[in-house]
């Protein structure tokens, strides 16, 4: 009977250990002690029996020259060739998912698996680093799926939405022809391209690696120092300079884009944003909530009252030299004049007077929700801390993103908002309605 | 007074593929099962992961138990409980919500219409409360009626625009024709201006009750203060339909008689295929082993389908295999996206393929011992995928919550296997049998849409 009685108060102890870990899983990270030149920030939460190791690389669309665009993403795709037949087999049986992708400023190598597999897979991991698989005919089929995936968004209005306004805002910042480039840049780059780019730029000295996981920090430490000690560095002062020079060739069809006739033709106002730092991170993604971030917004009253469109959305890119940010929707070709003038009132109400109160009270509590739901996927929360840390913004941004936009006042936002959507530098898009090439041109 | 009943099952986390074993018990032991005092099944689980919860209502009055003539009617209900107001003049729910920092969104599939809110964990008894007052007992107004109608129909023309789901759409008229399931929840034009605000109260109210509901909350909660205030705010409310209210009958689904195959012209650049099948219900034994085949054919880093199509032909430029399974019967549909010119050949590949899959050896385990080394295993990668994904959906907590409400509603097995435990049961016969049994067997549905330009 007591050996009974005290047993349940040890479970109950256990209980509450493992209630304390999820609580304090997902608030901060620590800073991983490998010994090696590699920033790595940990952060252990017991929600799910799963790892994500996330490697960021300063190696984004503006790092190679505007005839070699698509080279970025080439190369992140070719940084998770899998070496040998063996490899292959391995990662893949156990279900591990690998990913990688490039913005304008950094290349991202992702890898999810359940905790049960993680040491077999940074394993491999390191091996593809250390020896990446550079051959004719695979960089041959990459090339094609960026093809084919350049045709397929061209059926898709908010991808051509967001290729234009990135030509037009982010193009003369350096970074025209977004990721994948064109079917002339692509054909123009070699293997040596690739190996060359991977030299550069994928140097442990200039990695951050974050590790969301399950498993104790000094496990997940040892595998990383044991794996990743033989990666190749390189210094990061000869690194990541930005190559910034002349454009994409193909860069002007984007100015002028078109699509199918749309149903529900799409509008889009652009706006540039300031280079990143904390500070206009932080604001225009409030602005972003403010603007068109769901009901209650103020785009939203198109939506309701008004009854002019289903979709009424913002979208936001934002990198070290600018950014875009588009308020858009989706109505019938009828009442394209009809929305395109209220939202023209709209921007116009906020560069004369400015948000209300009660608006930038309520788009901050949202924004702070927001932030916090995206933060529960493991994969997600990789991804802030390795980029922020990247980026220069710091990995603690991650926790502490709330506390700022809670410190937002309205005079800040205001002058914020204004330089945003001044007339001069906005610029207007129609997707989808009659002769919309045209149209965008002028 | 009555109490609440409150059991603790674990067998509720069969839903997700926990194993308790690292996590300690903690999970099992912050989580209750609750029959409100009116019936309402909920669900209340505690995670303290970030200071948020999520809370969703889901209650069966999806698009099969609309009447033949009011078609797109239970989804249009869905957007008139998200926006409309309490008096035409008042303010809209979400902006009550929004300036607490609450997100408020809703979905209708043929089975359920699910209303989901995501709040800061202060704001428990407030959105509880709120939620209650949303989605039970309300009448609605002709202004917000008007407004909804023309919206919903904008909504039907973007989804008209995208390509994948307008063959979606095609693919489910065919395969289910004559029954509900056959429709999308967006209904049809005609009906939708028809409907009037007297058809909309009846429908509403003979669906929308709470004895027809189930709720979960999933968050940084505190469990006995969650119950509740869900006993508070959602156990007293009438179960009761009115005597006029509308019948919620479907009809019987009866068998796909014979193969239907669709070509459609589309304005897009790329050509579309969808191969569509009858497959296991929500609740058949089978729906495991249909989740793993189509994880194996095709989604994944390396699905069968892919190597046969994309590898040494180069017939496709993507293709995906994807599974619903809904109460009376499920669908599972291959997608493919190619150039005109491989239409057919790409058809006869998959056709050849589905045919030599009776005798495929794809698992080790189809192998005597002595040849099973490099050989690559399909089926195992299969099933390390779907526990990834299961474990990595588990993460968020509205994907969570929505599971458990669809779950306390649909769910007829008594003693529900966790994923694991189904997945230890499962063998490549069986996945075989269950693959000729819907792949290959019964007639099935092709829709094919080529680019306007090639005709």
């Amino acid at each position: 009977m007591r050996r009974r009685g005290i047993r349940a108060i040890g479970v109950l102890c256990l209980f509450g250990l493992a209630a304390c870990l999820v609580a304090d899983g997902s608030e901060s990270h620590e800073l991983l002690e490998t010994g090696l030149p590699i920033r790595v920030a940990f952060q252990r939460d017991l929600g799910s029996l799963v790892t994500v190791l996330q490697v960021v690389v300063p190696a984004g669309i503006r790092t190679v020259p505007g005839k070699r665009r698509g080279l970025a993403l080439l190369t992140a795709r070719t940084a998770l060739e899998i070496p040998s037949a063996l490899a292959v087999k391995e990662l893949l049986e156990k279900g591990i998912q690998l990913s990688s992708w490039v913005d304008g400023d950094q290349a991202v190598l992702s890898m999810t698996s359940l905790s049960e597999h993680f040491a077999d897979s940074v394993k491999i991991l390191a091996e593809m680093l250390k020896n990446p698989l550079v051959s004719g005919i695979r960089l041959q089929r990459i090339k094609e799926w960026m093809g084919n995936r350049e045709i397929a968004e061209q059926d898709s209005p908010m991808a051509v939405m967001r290729r234009s306004m990135d030509e037009h805002f982010l193009g003369p910042l350096g970074y025209s022809g977004g990721s994948m480039g064109c079917a002339e840049t692509r054909k123009s780059i070699t293997k040596s391209d690739v190996v060359a780019h991977l030299d550069n730029h994928y140097g442990k000295e200039q990695m951050s690696i974050a590790v969301v996981s399950d498993l104790e920090a000094k496990r997940v430490a040892a595998l990383l120092r044991k794996h990743f000690k033989s990666l190749k560095g390189k210094p990061v002062e000869t690194a990541n300079k930005p190559t910034n020079s002349a454009p994409c060739p193909c860069a002007g069809h984007q100015n002028a884009p078109s699509i199918r006739k749309l149903e529900q033709p799409l509008l889009a106002w652009g706006m540039p944003l300031p280079p990143l730092n904390r500070e206009s991170f932080v604001r225009s993604r409030v602005f972003a909530r403010l603007l068109a971030g769901g009901p209650g917004s103020l785009a939203w009253k198109l939506r309701d009252p008004q009854g002019l469109a289903y979709t009424v959305g913002c979208d936001l890119r934002h990198y070290k030299h600018g950014g875009v940010m588009a308020v858009y929707l989706r109505t019938d070709p009828r009442l394209l004049d009809k929305a395109e003038e209220q939202l023209e009132a709209i921007l116009q109400e906020l560069l004369q007077i400015g948000v209300s109160p009660a608006q930038l009270t309520a788009a901050i509590s949202q924004e702070v929700v927001d932030w916090y739901r995206s933060l529960q996927s493991k994969r997600e929360r990789a991804w802030r801390l390795a980029a922020f840390d990247s980026n220069g913004l710091g990995a603690d941004l991650t926790a502490g993103y709330p506390e700022l936009v809670k410190g937002l006042n309205k005079s800040d936002m205001d002058v914020f908002i204004r330089n945003c959507v001044n007339p001069d530098t906005r610029w207007r898009l129609t997707l989808g309605a009659a002769s919309d090439a045209r149209e965008n041109l002028q | 007074m009555k109490r609440p009943i409150v059991v603790v099952i674990p067998a509720l986390f069969v839903l997700f593929s926990f194993s308790f074993t690292q996590r300690g018990m903690s999970a099992e032991t912050q989580s209750r099962v609750v029959t409100l005092k009116n019936g309402i099944f909920a669900v209340v689980e505690r995670r303290t992961d970030v200071p948020l919860v999520h809370m969703v209502v889901a209650v069966r009055a999806g698009s099969k138990y609309e009447p033949a003539s009011q078609l797109g009617i239970s989804h249009l209900i869905e957007h008139l409980i998200l926006f409309g107001r309490s008096r035409p003049e008042s303010e809209t729910f979400v902006s009550r919500l929004r300036s607490r920092g609450g997100f408020l969104n809703g979905h209708t599939d043929s089975d359920l219409v699910t209303i989901e809110l995501t709040f800061p964990r202060d704001e428990l008894d407030f959105a509880v409360d709120l939620m209650g007052k949303i989605v039970f007992n309300r009448r609605f107004h002709q202004v917000d009626l008007d407004r909804e109608r023309s919206v919903v129909q904008k909504e039907k023309s973007e989804a008209a625009d995208n390509p994948e789901r307008r063959g979606l759409f095609l693919m489910l008229e065919s395969l289910f024709a004559g029954h509900p399931y056959s429709r999308s929840a967006f209904g049809n034009q005609q009906d939708l201006q028809q409907i009037t605000l007297e058809d909309l109260h009846r429908h509403y109210q003979g669906l929308f009750l709470p004895g027809r509901s189930g709720v979960a909350l999933v968050g940084d909660l505190d469990l006995h203060a969650s119950v509740a205030s869900l006993e508070k705010h959602l156990g007293k409310l009438a179960t009761a339909p009115p005597a006029d209210s509308a019948a919620a009958e479907t009809p019987a689904l009866q068998p796909l008689k014979q193969t239907v195959d669709i070509k459609r012209n589309m304005d897009v650049q790329r050509a579309h295929i969808w191969i569509g099948f009858r497959a296991p219900a929500y609740n058949h034994h089978h729906r495991v082993a249909m989740r793993v085949l189509s994880q194996m054919l095709g989604r994944g880093g390396y699905p069968l389908l892919s190597t046969r199509l994309s590898g040494r032909f180069q017939l496709v430029d993507a293709v995906s295999m994807n599974y619903l399974a809904l109460e009376e019967e499920g669908c599972a549909w291959i997608h493919m996206v190619l150039e005109s010119d491989n239409v057919k050949r790409a058809r006869n590949e998959v056709d050849r393929f589905l045919k030599a899959f009776r005798a495929m050896n794809f698992s080790t385990r189809d192998l005597p011992p002595s040849r099973r080394r490099g050989v690559f295993d399909f089926m195992e990668t299969a099933m390390n995928q779907l526990r990834l994904r299961s474990e990595t959906g588990g993460e968020d907590g509205l994907q969570r919550a929505l599971s458990y409400a669809r779950f306390v509603l649909l769910n007829q097995r008594r003693r529900p296997k966790s994923l694991a435990a189904q997945l230890a049961d499962l063998s490549p016969s069986r996945l075989r049998s269950v693959a000729a049994d819907y792949l290959l067997k019964r007639p099935h549905v092709v829709i094919t849409f080529l680019p306007e330009k090639t005709e």
